[in-house]
């Protein structure tokens, strides 16, 4: 009996084990980027260009480095930066590539970084989800809805 | 007949007491006239009408540059002082007050496309574009400055050609056409209805 309780006890931690190894891929192809408060600038629907917004964090171990944007409902999509000039202009500036280091979290916001959707397609209305993907290095790719509001 | 006398003693300290409670509170500083800015301008509205700014005299006006391609700040605007003039509503301004769009881009911002693109926040905002010279009398009334990217020494990518570095002020006339105040595009929505009010 003693022995049948042994043997139970090693088949339960032998299917366990099984289990945890069968789930490790799915885990490691978690993203390591999280994306919250995603949003889509409503824009009248003569629009060629909108703007959208978010908070990334890196949540991984390593640094991550985007280096795209893309979206179905645009020709074309970028990062860029408001950056303000001395005489008392704002300048937006492109962004090739955005690293995020471990645990770093990034905002883009209105009147700072932002996501540039140009040539658009299709021009969402107020309360549409959007999805927009990051490109990051590796094939790496974060795709979001982002909701659409004024 | 001496309560009576003795309430209306009571009343009348009460009331001086508040005329003087209201007399000793710090007033709003009256808004400062910039006399080095603003003026009339004659442009076209979104109605292919010629429009001069002077007909919005005996209105209080908030008045701001953009133009309909910019894809964060002017939208971000348009919603912001659209929310100001409706609060001004609320509060029974409507006929006295007014909403002015000009755009640094009249290339692509026609009246049509600004009639169609102003309909989207509200279709009583005065839209006006004009001839390259016109807009650029404007904007140096006002101090505006407004540059196209046009290489690669700007902003990079193939994409941001059409786009402008640009300032952003929204401005406060007062029922003369004065510039009273300069406010930031994410300036604060009461303040700006506050100091609108203020000048009514």
């Amino acid at each position: 009996m003693m022995l049948l309780h042994y043997f139970n006890a090693f088949l339960v931690r032998a299917v366990l084990l099984f289990l945890c190894a069968l789930a490790m891929p799915v885990l490691a192809n978690e993203p390591a980027i999280s994306i919250e408060n995603a949003w889509v600038r409503a824009v009248p629907p003569v629009s060629a260009t909108t703007a959208a917004y978010f908070t990334a964090t890196n949540n991984g171990d390593a640094a991550i480095r985007i280096t795209g944007v893309s979206t179905e409902i645009a020709g074309a999509a970028e990062m860029h930066d408001m950056s303000p000039n001395e005489d008392g202009t704002r300048s937006m500036r492109r962004m090739k590539t955005l690293t995020l280091a471990p645990n770093e979290s990034v905002t883009f916001s209105p009147g700072g970084m932002h996501l540039m959707l140009f040539r658009l397609n299709h021009v969402p209305v107020e309360g549409e989800s959007v999805s927009i993907c990051l490109l990051a290095d590796d094939a790496m790719e974060i795709c979001q809805d982002f909701v659409t509001k004024k | 007949m001496h309560w009576v006398r003795n309430g209306a003693i009571a009343l009348a300290v009460a009331l001086v007491g508040a005329v003087i409670w209201i007399g000793l509170q710090p007033q709003a500083p009256e808004l400062p006239i910039n006399t080095r800015l603003g003026g009339a301008v004659t442009l076209t509205d979104q109605h292919g009408e010629s429009f001069n700014t002077a007909a919005l005299e005996g209105k209080v006006t908030f008045l701001f540059f953009g133009y309909t391609h910019c894809p964060d700040i002017c939208p971000a605007t348009l919603a912001r002082v659209t929310q100001v003039w409706k609060n001004l509503r609320k509060a029974g301004h409507g006929d006295d007050t007014a909403v002015v769009f000009i755009t640094f881009d009249p290339a692509r911002d026609t009246p049509e496309h600004i009639r169609k693109y102003l309909e989207f926040f509200d279709p009583n905002i005065v839209g006006l574009t004009g001839s390259a010279e016109q807009i650029q009398d404007a904007a140096e009334k006002y101090g505006v400055v407004f540059i196209q990217e046009e290489d690669e020494t700007g902003v990079e990518g193939e994409e941001s050609k059409g786009l402008f570095t640009h300032s952003d002020f929204i401005y406060l006339l007062d029922q003369q056409g004065r510039i009273r105040k300069l406010y930031p595009s994410n300036g604060d929505i009461q303040e700006m209805v506050d100091d609108a009010t203020s000048l009514l």
